[in-house]
């Protein structure tokens, strides 16, 4: 197995370097001269003339890209135009905070996905599995940007349950990660139903059903485990739609993870700040899903990708 | 039989939501009650009314009619950048699978570096260099979109390759380009279009939620998502500003899934 990751860890590499290469040209992208838009037309002469040398303008774009890349292997990714700070600390100084809204709202996703997929299964055809069914698919269309506001408006606002914003508490969570979770527990539930109706249907069951075992006691202590390794697969792979969403989430809420502070770095224009926090979460994503492509091929070696 | 299969009670809800969609947004100067820009401050954030049925916003517009031409820029949007990404995806894809060797090992790399950006983070990370604006958020979508269409193509036609009507098109001296334009292009439209069915509401959803950062479509052009954008401030006080403008953009974006769904298993359940 160690093998395997080593050639995974090959095979990704080459999209990792891709990802820099792209985030590099992003700031590129930028009309006009990128000290003027992030110091204004007011600004010092000598002010501007030291931004662009400290972010590397004044060089040639083969040497600013040789720079950024031997920056980002050293961890250097530059100082934030606003705080001065190195953009790594910054950025690293956040993570801790998304981290926490990610995971629990894994949790949260996988527990209601995961229950409402079995009686999803156990109620097939019936009203119950129609309606979770119609919920799943509404899951997946309803946008966190507007079910965040709504959890609000219920829940802090008319209720008084939770804080509207910011992070003070084990109550301050529950509403960022419901609105996080929402739409992967739509999924999750769609793929629980489907894994476990497939794994009702094999002889064990039949067995297990002769032998007189109650129907739940089938589902859930037959079929579910052996239905759960498609639903850690989804689990893995929807982690980028959370890093993504919780760009949204973060800001709804004033959640202070790394999403709230690259929509802070756009409002400031501070582009080094955006290139790295963009790098980050995606570099991220990237190494997050080899670890899951990982563990699935240990929990299951038929996953395995060999070519 | 077949043709009977196709309208699921599901489906039908979905095409007539979609098709009232497209009905607003061609007419959507006829039918909004007033004019979307008309400022009347001193009603600003009335509740709904009789005159004004979803209320009024802090400027005092119609929050209906700048929901009905707002239609507008999410269909636009939706099917301008599923075009174009599903055009592109699906060619690239094609030459990807159809040449092989060095060309689609390079095509898939460039895939996977594109695919590596987790939903809206490339999208936003273009539009906050290239700033906001129609054409930007445009050209931002459709770099996000292009590669899924392309991944899904290039899988199809390496399923097609060993086909065999390909090997008799292929004796009778088809080249490539005959190959992909008149082959294998047409036996993946099946699921590239399940594929852009459900990238359509994912595009509607990602323009609101780019506008709705301040990044995508600029006030006073009406967006469901910088309506509800405007509205966040106001969640106590006048909650109808993101309650109508997240109900439309869930339907259009709940039909559309519907659609897909029913599409997907018309064309991909055996």
């Amino acid at each position: 197995m160690g093998r395997y990751f080593i050639k995974r860890l090959l095979l990704v590499l080459p999209t990792a370097l891709g990802v820099v290469t792209l985030v590099f040209f992003i700031i590129r992208l930028v009309p006009g001269d990128p000290v003027e838009i992030m110091l204004g037309d007011s600004a010092p002469a000598v002010d501007k003339t030291i931004l662009r040398k400290n972010l590397g303008l004044d060089r040639p774009v083969a040497e600013q890209y040789a720079l950024f890349l031997a920056g980002v292997a050293g961890g250097d990714l530059g100082l934030s135009v606003k705080t001065r700070e190195p953009v790594l600390n910054e950025i690293l100084s956040r993570w801790p905070a998304t981290f926490a809204l990610a995971g629990t709202a894994i949790c949260l996703a996988g527990l209601f996905g995961v229950f409402g997929g079995v009686l999803s299964a156990f109620q097939r055809g019936r009203v119950v599995d129609r309606i979770l069914q119609f919920l799943s698919l509404a899951g997946s269309a309803v946008p966190n940007f507007w079910l965040g506001p709504m959890l609000i408006i219920v829940f802090s606002i008319w209720l008084g349950w939770t804080p509207v914003s910011g992070m003070d508490g084990i109550s301050s969570v529950v509403l960022p990660a419901c609105t996080l979770a929402f739409g992967m527990s739509a999924l999750v539930l769609r793929m629980t139903r489907s894994s476990v109706l497939e794994a009702a249907s094999e002889d064990y069951i039949r067995t297990a059903r002769a032998r007189g075992l109650e129907e739940w006691k089938i589902f859930v202590k037959h079929a579910l485990p052996n239905a759960l390794l498609p639903v850690v697969t989804v689990l893995g792979l929807q982690l980028g739609a959370l890093l993504s969403g919780a760009v949204i989430t973060e800001t709804i809420f004033a959640w202070p993870g790394v999403g709230r502070l690259l929509v802070e770095a756009i409002e400031s224009r501070d582009y080094p700040l955006v290139q790295g926090c963009v790098l980050n979460v995606a570099l991220c994503y990237v190494f997050v899903n080899l670890v899951f492509d990982y563990f699935q091929a240990l929990l299951d070696p038929r996953t395995r990708v060999d070519k | 039989m077949r043709g009977r299969k196709i309208f699921s009670f599901g489906m039908a809800i979905g095409v007539a939501v979609i098709f009232l969609a497209v009905l607003t947004a061609l007419l959507a100067s006829r039918v909004a009650p007033h004019d979307p820009y008309q400022q009347e401050l001193i009603f600003g954030l009335e509740p709904p009314s009789a005159g004004h049925p979803m209320g009024r916003d802090l400027l005092g517009r119609d929050v209906l009619s700048r929901i009905i031409h707002g239609t507008r820029t999410s269909l636009i949007v939706g099917v301008v950048v599923v075009g174009i990404s599903l055009i592109a995806g699906a060619l690239v894809g094609a030459v990807s699978g159809a040449f092989g060797g060095w060309v689609d090992l390079a095509v898939m790399r460039v895939t996977d570096v594109a695919l590596a950006f987790p939903g809206l983070l490339l999208a936003v990370g273009v539009m906050a260099a290239l700033g906001p604006g129609f054409g930007n958020l445009l050209f931002a979508l459709c770099l996000t979109g292009w590669a899924s269409y392309a991944r899904l193509a290039r899988g199809q036609i390496i399923a097609l390759r060993e086909r065999e009507f390909v090997t008799a098109a292929i004796s009778a001296g088809a080249g490539k380009t005959r190959l992909i334009f008149f082959h294998y292009l047409p036996n993946s439209a099946g699921p590239l279009l399940v594929e852009a069915t459900f990238g359509m509401a994912g595009v509607i959803i990602a323009e609101a939620g780019l506008s709705f950062l301040g990044l995508g479509i600029q006030p006073p052009e009406p967006s469901w998502g910088s309506m509800l954008n405007e509205g966040r401030a106001f969640l106590l006080v006048a909650p109808h500003l993101t309650i109508f403008p997240g109900l439309c953009l869930m339907s259009l974006a709940l039909a559309v899934n519907l659609v897909g769904d029913r599409l997907r298993e018309i064309f991909l359940t055996k």
